[in-house]
């Protein structure tokens, strides 16, 4: 999972970043080498200076280290700048000329708000914190996808799109409207916004696919893979009411996502109305958490035991009555309803107003249809209401 | 290569020389800790002391600790039980537990040693000093002087507001 593409990139940038570094202050740089010497006279008398050195050893030295593109370490040569920096170390242990590599590896488990106020330290640690690659891994660390459109990563990663895999104990409370829609489509409408979309792509691989929970400036949603290779773009969820086709594929993306209703009004507002290719269903009056199976089936389970429908939940076995279920094609999915139950349940939905949302698994070769009630199925909204998107 | 005496790795003796021109004799598995005098010892042999130029005794004296302590923890000894993990941190925590300064000095020795672990654990405690701490909280801690003009920290200050509300 780690060694994802995208790591590998950030890693490179981070790489030529550190030459560009290297080159543009190698005058500072020099001041780090001479550092730990210069100390080493304060400590213990004037001894360091003298010694004679093995070049082979100080040639060896340089392949050392994580720093060693930009370690231009020669133990034992006295450089021009000693006499320029020594004044400026007297007060200081070092820690303000050390290299930026060595102290980037420090700010490593720092967050967001430290590095922050670490910025406004001195000059040296306000040069480390603007290092955007700095930003870019930790971004790439966390699941941050670029939310605006610039490349400074540090505004990127303070104006959050954040996706994290959705595990077994985080329980997602929705309640008020949810929209069912292909993320992708809903977050990422228009040309400008094509490199936010890659690099969700990228998260969501990097993530191998997991089911994930996106939150976007504090608003939470959860992304559901299909059990379908995402980048088949001929996967395709579709929506039925009643037996009836309502609506086209919901996503092209082979990605499912529940968003509030507020985060797509959200989204809409800030894509300058209404986007055209968005698909998908409404669900008003949703109150309950959301679970999720291996298969990146869902529910969203009543937060009031006592309602719902009853439905085993395979990922614990447990029995839960549930909102909404959902199936991406997953194991506890068969289509074993006659269609005898499904006119009969047809009837009842259209007079309580219960609608289904059921999934094609792939709609090239099986062409299965979902149906409300029956054991282990999809999808059934008690009490709900369920509309088209667009 | 160079085989003297036995050839069991554990009684192979390495010399090393610091900054200050005191010797240190370790097993060539503690000196292995380190990559670069892995390297060094598997070009020239142990044989030859090895001049470590810019690591002065004190220092080199506590990067040699940690890597005994970490070279025995991976042997196995039938009448004693095996080092716990737990055990390890608790040592290592204690390793730490030092002066910025001497964190400082350390975590030179062991970039140009290369020892990664001991980096990342070095590392790791400086993030541990500085995390949640003002700015100057930190120019205490780490004896870093202000170089800011007050235009340049307001200036600052307001680039990062979003930090401290």
């Amino acid at each position: 999972m780690k060694d994802m593409p995208i790591l590998a990139e950030t890693m490179a940038s981070l790489v030529t970043s550190c030459n560009q570094a290297f080159r543009s202050s190698i005058r500072s740089r020099e001041m780090d080498d001479e550092a730990p010497r210069s100390k080493r006279v304060r400590a213990s008398g004037e001894r360091a200076f003298e010694k004679p050195v093995n070049d082979k050893t100080g040639g060896t030295s340089s392949t050392a280290g994580e720093c060693s593109e930009l370690d231009s370490f020669e133990p034992g040569t006295p450089k021009k700048s000693d006499t320029l920096v020594e004044p400026a170390r007297k007060m200081s242990g070092g820690w303000d000329t050390l290299e930026l590599c060595l102290l980037e590896r420090i700010t490593r488990s720092l967050s967001a708000s430290d590095l922050c106020r670490l910025a406004q330290v001195n000059k040296h640690y306000q040069e480390l914190c603007s290092r955007d690659t700095l930003w870019a891994w930790r971004a790439a660390e966390n699941g941050f996808a670029k939310a605006v459109e610039v490349e400074n990563w540090r505004l990127n990663v303070t104006d959050s799109l954040k996706a994290a895999p959705l595990d077994s104990l985080t329980s997602l409370h929705f309640s008020g409207d949810v929209t069912i829609v292909d993320p992708f489509h809903l977050f990422f409408q228009g040309k400008s916004n094509a490199s936010k979309l890659s690099e969700l792509r990228k998260i969501v691989k990097g993530f191998g696919h997991k089911d994930l929970v996106l939150t976007y400036r504090g608003v939470q949603s959860a992304i559901l893979r299909t059990s379908c290779i995402i980048h088949d773009d001929d996967t395709a969820f579709e929506v039925f009411r009643n037996g009836q086709e309502i609506g086209a594929n919901v996503t092209t993306s082979g990605v499912i996502a529940v968003v509030p209703k507020r985060l797509v009004l959200k989204l809409i507002q800030e894509n300058g109305g209404m986007p055209e290719e968005v698909r998908g269903v409404t669900v008003t009056g949703v109150d309950g958490i959301l679970r999720c199976s291996l298969d990146g089936d869902f529910i969203i389970r009543h937060s009031v035991p006592s309602r719902g429908t009853p439905v085993h939940f395979p990922y614990t076995g447990e029995i839960v009555s549930a909102d909404i279920v959902c199936s991406t094609g997953g194991s506890w999915t068969e289509d074993s309803d006659s269609d005898d139950e499904e006119e009969e349940l047809t009837d009842e939905e259209m007079a309580e107003a219960v609608a289904e949302v059921a999934k094609i698994t792939n709609s090239k070769t099986s062409l299965q249809r979902f149906h409300c009630n029956g054991e282990g199925l999809i999808h059934k909204f008690t009490n709900f209401e369920v509309s088209m998107l667009s | 290569m160079h085989f003297q005496g036995s050839p069991n790795m554990a009684e192979k003796r390495v010399k090393l020389i610091s900054s200050d021109n005191d010797e240190f004799e370790v097993d060539e598995a503690v000196a292995f800790e380190s990559e670069t005098l892995r390297n060094m010892i598997q070009d020239t042999g142990t044989n030859v002391p090895i001049s470590i130029p810019n690591v002065s005794s004190d220092i080199l004296a506590k990067v040699l600790e940690y890597c005994s302590y970490h070279a025995e923890t991976m042997e196995t000894h039938d009448d004693k039980p095996p080092i716990t993990d737990a055990q390890i941190r608790e040592w290592d925590a204690d390793f730490v537990d030092v002066h910025p300064a001497t964190l400082y000095s350390l975590i030179l020795a062991a970039n140009y040693l290369n020892i990664k672990n001991l980096l990342d654990l070095i590392c790791q405690a400086v993030a541990n000093n500085i995390r949640g701490k003002t700015a100057v909280e930190i120019r205490k801690i780490l004896h870093i002087q202000d170089d800011f003009t007050y235009e340049e920290e307001m200036e600052i200050r307001r680039e990062t507001k979003w930090a401290f509300d």
